[in-house]
C-alpha cells in the first residue's frame, strides 16, 4: 500500500513539473525568435498552438488554484518610453485642472501611499502598449472617492505621461504628450 | 531507475528549512495584505465596480464567494479579512493544516475579484498549496508548541519534496526571467543599461531619477551580473549536486565545492533582490522571492547556521556578564 502511495506522488510531481515546463514556453515568442532562421522560427512558431492542447485537460484545475502560466518575462525591456501618472481635479468654475499627484512629485503628493502601493500601481502602469483592465473602474473608482472627500471638485482627470528615459542613468525627460487619459465628471456619478 | 526517482521524491528531511520558509513568506504577505487597510484601499482594489476596480466581481463565472455573497465591496473586504487573518495563523502556524488551505482560498479569491497583479501574487499563488501540502508547521510553531506541551514527541521529520519543487520553481521563474530579457538594455549591444534605466523609471524608482548617476558604472556590472546569474540558475543543481558528493567531479567539482560556487550563487541573488528592495518601489517581490531563500538551505546547514549563531551568542553574552 505504502509503495503504491509513493509511486502515484511521484507521478503526480513528475506529471506537475512536466506542465509546469510546458506552461512555461514563453507567451512572446514570436519577438524572441524574429532574429532566428526562418525554419527554425517557423517551427518554434507552433509551439503556442501545441502548448495550449497539452495544457487544455489540466487548465479548469490549474484555473481553480489561479495558475495561470509558469511564463516570467521580468523586467523583459527597460528604457524607452515609460509613464508618469499625472492626478488633477477640476473645480465648478471650470477653470484649469489642480494637479493633485504626479509621480515623483514632491509638492504633489495627495494619495500617495496609495497610488505607489503595488496593488495600485499594477493597475495604472501601462505594460508596453497596453494598461490593466482595471483601469477605467480604478479611475472611476478614485473619482468618486475624491468627490466624496473634496466637495468642490466637479472633475477628475487621470492621465499618464510619456517620459524617455535618458541614458548612462540620468532619469527621465518629459515628452509633453499623455495617454490613457480618463475624465471623469461628478455629474455623472451622481446621475 | 523508476525505483530511484521514487524513492527520491520519498526523502525526508528536519522541518527546519520549510517552517523558515512557512514563517517568512507568511510575514512579508501579512505585511502587504496590512498595508492595503494603511492605506485605506481595500474596497478600491477588490471592491465591484463602480465602487472599485475589482473587475472580477462582476465576472462571469465570478468567484466563488462573490456567487455566495453577492458581488459588492462588503464581499470584498471579507475575503480581505480572511487573508489576513488566515495568514497570520499561518505563519504562527496555528492548526497549519486548516489555515494554510484557507489561505490558498483566499488568495485565490482575492486574484478572483481583483485579477490584476504582478508576478509574486502569480508565484505565490503556484507554491501556497504546496506549502501547506508540507510539514511547513511541524516546528517554530504554536502546533509544535501545543504538542510538545501534551508530551507529544516532535516530527523530527517531514517529506522534503515540498522543499525541492520551491527549488525548482525559483530555478525555473530565473531562467524564464533570463531568456526573455531584451538583449537591447539587458546585454552589450544596449551597453547593459537595463538596471540604470530600471532606476529612471517614475514609477518605479525609489530615489529621484538621475540622482545616482554618478553610480551608473555600477548599474551596468549590475546588469551584467544579473543575467549571469539567472541564466546560470540551472547549474545551482550542478553545483549543489558537487557538494553533496565529495568525491565527485574530479578537478572541477574539487574547485566549485573549495570555491564555495554554490553559495556565491545564492549571495549574489540575495545581494540582486536586496538591492531592488532598495531601489525599487515594487511593494512585495524582492521580499517575497527573499523569502523562499531558505528553500536552497538545506536542514543541516540551517541547523549548523543556527547552532554556531547560538554558541556566539552566548559567548557574547559571557564575555559581557564577565
Amino acid at each position: 500500500m505504502r509503495a503504491d502511495w509513493r509511486t502515484v506522488r511521484a507521478f503526480g510531481i513528475t506529471l506537475v513539473l512536466a506542465l509546469g515546463f510546458v506552461a512555461g514556453w514563453p507567451n512572446r515568442i514570436a519577438k524572441l525568435v524574429a532574429p532566428w532562421p526562418k525554419p527554425l522560427a517557423e517551427l518554434a512558431l507552433k509551439l503556442p498552438a501545441l502548448k495550449e492542447s497539452i495544457l487544455a485537460p489540466f487548465a479548469p484545475v490549474a484555473g481553480r488554484l489561479g495558475i495561470y502560466s509558469e511564463d516570467w518575462p521580468l523586467f523583459a525591456g527597460t528604457g524607452g518610453r515609460r509613464y508618469r501618472l499625472w492626478l488633477e481635479a477640476r473645480g465648478r468654475g471650470g477653470r484649469g485642472f489642480t494637479l493633485l499627484y504626479r509621480a515623483h512629485d514632491p509638492d504633489h503628493r495627495y494619495f500617495a501611499g496609495a497610488l505607489e502601493y503595488r496593488r495600485i500601481l499594477n493597475i495604472y502602469n501601462p505594460h508596453h502598449d497596453w494598461i490593466s483592465d482595471a483601469y477605467p473602474d480604478f479611475t472611476t473608482a478614485l473619482a468618486r472617492r475624491i468627490f466624496r472627500e473634496q466637495r468642490r471638485f466637479q472633475e477628475v482627470r487621470l492621465r499618464l505621461e510619456e517620459v524617455t528615459i535618458l541614458s548612462e542613468g540620468r532619469g527621465y525627460a518629459p515628452t509633453g504628450r499623455f495617454a490613457y487619459e480618463r475624465l471623469v465628471r461628478r455629474a455623472e456619478l451622481e446621475r | 531507475m523508476i525505483e530511484r526517482w521514487v524513492a527520491f521524491w520519498d526523502r525526508r528531511e528536519a522541518p527546519h528549512t520549510l517552517s523558515l520558509v512557512r514563517i517568512l513568506v507568511g510575514v512579508a504577505l501579512f505585511a502587504d495584505l496590512v498595508q492595503a487597510a494603511i492605506f485605506d484601499v481595500i474596497p478600491l482594489v477588490w471592491g465591484p465596480p463602480p465602487l472599485g476596480s475589482g473587475y472580477g466581481q462582476a465576472a462571469d463565472p465570478a468567484p466563488l464567494v462573490v456567487r455566495v455573497l453577492g458581488a459588492s465591496a462588503g464581499t470584498g473586504t471579507l475575503l480581505w479579512a480572511l487573508a489576513v487573518v488566515s495568514c497570520a495563523l499561518f505563519t504562527l502556524g496555528v492548526f497549519y493544516r486548516i489555515t494554510s488551505w484557507v489561505l490558498v482560498f483566499a488568495m485565490v479569491e482575492l486574484a478572483g475579484c481583483q485579477p490584476v497583479g504582478d508576478s509574486i501574487d502569480s508565484l505565490f499563488r503556484i507554491l501556497m498549496p504546496v506549502l501547506a501540502a508540507s510539514g511547513a508547521g511541524a516546528v517554530w510553531s504554536v502546533d509544535a508548541w501545543f504538542r510538545q506541551r501534551r508530551g507529544k514527541p516532535g516530527l523530527e521529520s517531514v517529506p522534503a519534496w515540498p522543499r525541492y519543487l520551491l527549488v525548482v520553481q525559483l530555478l525555473w521563474v530565473y531562467v524564464s526571467a533570463g531568456y526573455q530579457r531584451d538583449a537591447k538594455t539587458w546585454g552589450p549591444r544596449g551597453g547593459f543599461a537595463a538596471i540604470g534605466n530600471v532606476l529612471g523609471d517614475p514609477h518605479f524608482a525609489r530615489f529621484e531619477p538621475g540622482s545616482f548617476a554618478f553610480l551608473y558604472p555600477f548599474t551596468c556590472v549590475g546588469t551584467l551580473l544579473t543575467m549571469v546569474f539567472e541564466l546560470s540558475a540551472p547549474l545551482y543543481l550542478v553545483w549543489l549536486w558537487l557538494e553533496l558528493n565529495p568525491g565527485r567531479g574530479g578537478r572541477f567539482g574539487n574547485v566549485v565545492r573549495r570555491a564555495r560556487i554554490r553559495w556565491i550563487w545564492l549571495a549574489t541573488g540575495v545581494a540582486l533582490h536586496s538591492g531592488i528592495a532598495l531601489s525599487m518601489k515594487i511593494g512585495l517581490f524582492p521580499f517575497g522571492i527573499l523569502a523562499l531563500y531558505p528553500a536552497f538551505v538545506r536542514p543541516p546547514e540551517l541547523l549548523a547556521a543556527l547552532a554556531w549563531a547560538r554558541s556566539r551568542l552566548e559567548q557574547r553574552l559571557r564575555w559581557r556578564a564577565a
